[in-house]
């Protein structure tokens, strides 16, 4: 079933019908609960190795309209640094990295933003645009329409209302330590 | 196979994938499956840490509290509630203990059930109704680990009424007392015995479950952080941990063979096998030193 994320409910554009059509929505994010995912999830003792993989590779980024090509391009550019071995090129790399994971902490967008990106194509921004509707619709927070957001190098998505610098609530993503891929269809 | 905390098999699926700059953590679902964990690390360290057995001593007729409450459910009307007893020489008693802030409600308390004119009435029944937060709490965690019995100094030690004669006889033992418990329970983010051991600004973790035709499934978790808990300041380390500002207690912490931190947000465990925390990660709300 494909659930509608609550915040999109009151969004000028783009309107739900576009965005339930978009091919990004071929993605769907459903709240799922403790029984359902058991078979997924160990705690966090006796875990064989993990395959890394960069989200915004996994979900793409074509068409997207914030931030998503370039968080995959810095995680790229560090393991070829890595790689290389020079010491120089590293820090330098470190350095750029650090300058951009500050420039996307304070970047904010509303969700009209990140909707639209999704509507055009971002496998990222429509997982993330429905983790954020859902998330602030979860804890009933208030309306949805008068915050703006952001999103961090490591899944802190945070929100704010419009326009108010100072009070900021937040909500961590993050992966139990066992499996998180279920399975290939 | 693995048994997951949940005591299910997984499915044993081979592919595992983790995604870059996102955190791990076991998911922390409330009170029941905090209990639950609780109950796995207790089973551990008692079936297996020969060092813990070590540093607990027999218990004998000079070192046995004198009282223990028996937490075996007992129905008074619409009332759920407790009894104290009085231990029985040569007798053994698996038991739990709470370490906790006073307060004042704690100090009311003692003088309407706390005093020898009232023993009687307490060797009866107690209304689970009428004890604080704290109290209530420290009963539920006990009865989820399966202990029949729960010492806390403020109601089995009388406390007025009889010239501090028990007050005298029960200090002495204390280090026996705590040493000799199967568990301490410290009430660690409760600054008085009203806010209880679960946190009660806490939200459970969210699961998604994110399905694409092409990748298959995968499981995120997303968990509200209305505290930081980034100890930045002194401030705010004793807003976090108010039970760890008390000199008091850091006896009752380092006489314990095992003890469960009701930490803000989550379950941790300490014995001297090993120290454990239910997250088993390093994002709020586990508590994490910040290094400047």
């Amino acid at each position: 079933m494909l659930l509608v994320p609550y915040a999109l409910y009151s969004m000028p554009t783009p309107c739900i019908s576009q965005i339930l059509t978009s091919p990004a929505y071929t993605m769907t994010v459903a709240i799922t609960n403790h029984k359902d995912t058991v078979e997924y999830v160990h705690d966090s003792e006796n875990l064989a190795p993990q395959a890394r993989e960069n989200f915004f590779d996994v979900f793409g980024t074509t068409g997207c309209l914030l931030n998503c090509k370039g968080s995959i391009r810095q995680d790229v550019e560090l393991d070829q640094a890595k790689e290389e071995q020079s010491g120089a090129v590293r820090r330098e790399m470190k350095a750029s990295r650090a300058e951009y994971r500050k420039k996307l902490s304070s970047t904010w967008f509303v969700a009209s933003d990140i909707a639209t990106s999704a509507v055009k194509g971002c496998g990222s921004c429509s997982v993330l645009s429905q983790i954020l509707a859902m998330v602030y619709d979860n804890t009933r927070q208030g309306q949805p329409q008068v915050y703006e957001y952001s999103v961090s190098h490591d899944f802190k998505l945070k929100r704010r209302p419009l326009g108010e610098e100072r009070y900021v609530e937040m909500v961590q993503l993050f992966q139990p330590p066992g499996m998180s891929h279920a399975s290939h269809r | 196979m693995h048994h997951t905390d949940e005591g299910t098999e997984s499915n044993g699926l081979g592919l595992r994938m983790r995604f870059e700059q996102m955190h791990q953590s076991n998911f922390l679902d409330g009170k029941d499956s905090s209990i639950a964990r609780l109950h796995q690390w207790l089973n551990e360290c008692l079936n297996n840490h020969d060092e813990c057995k070590i540093s607990s001593s027999a218990q004998n007729d000079n070192n046995r509290p004198t009282r223990l409450f028996d937490l075996t459910s007992i129905r008074r009307g619409n009332e759920d509630g407790i009894k104290l007893i009085e231990t029985k020489p040569g007798s053994a008693y698996k038991y739990a203990c709470l370490s906790h802030r006073w307060d004042v409600a704690v100090n009311q308390h003692q003088t309407t059930i706390g005093t020898t004119g009232n023993l009687s009435k307490r060797l009866e029944f107690i209304s689970l109704q009428d004890l604080p937060t704290n109290f209530r709490d420290a009963v539920s965690i006990a009865r989820g680990v399966d202990l029949e019995f729960l010492w806390i100094d403020s109601l089995c030690i009388i406390q007025d009424g009889d010239d501090h004669e028990d007050l005298g006889r029960e200090l002495v033992k204390m280090g026996s007392i705590y040493r000799n418990a199967q568990l301490t329970i410290a009430a660690v983010c409760s600054p008085d015995s009203s806010q209880g051991c679960f946190g009660k600004d806490i939200k459970s973790d969210i699961r998604f479950r994110i399905s694409q035709n092409a990748q298959g499934e995968f499981l995120i978790g997303a968990r509200v952080l209305e505290k930081i808990c980034r100890p930045d300041s002194m401030d705010i380390i004793k807003e976090l941990h108010p039970l760890l500002t008390r000199a008091w207690v850091f006896q009752e912490r380092m006489l314990s063979p095992r003890v469960l931190l009701c930490n803000y947000g989550e379950f941790a465990f300490e014995c001297l096998g090993f120290s454990v925390c239910e997250c088993a990660s390093t994002i709020a709300p586990h508590f994490k030193p910040a290094y400047k």
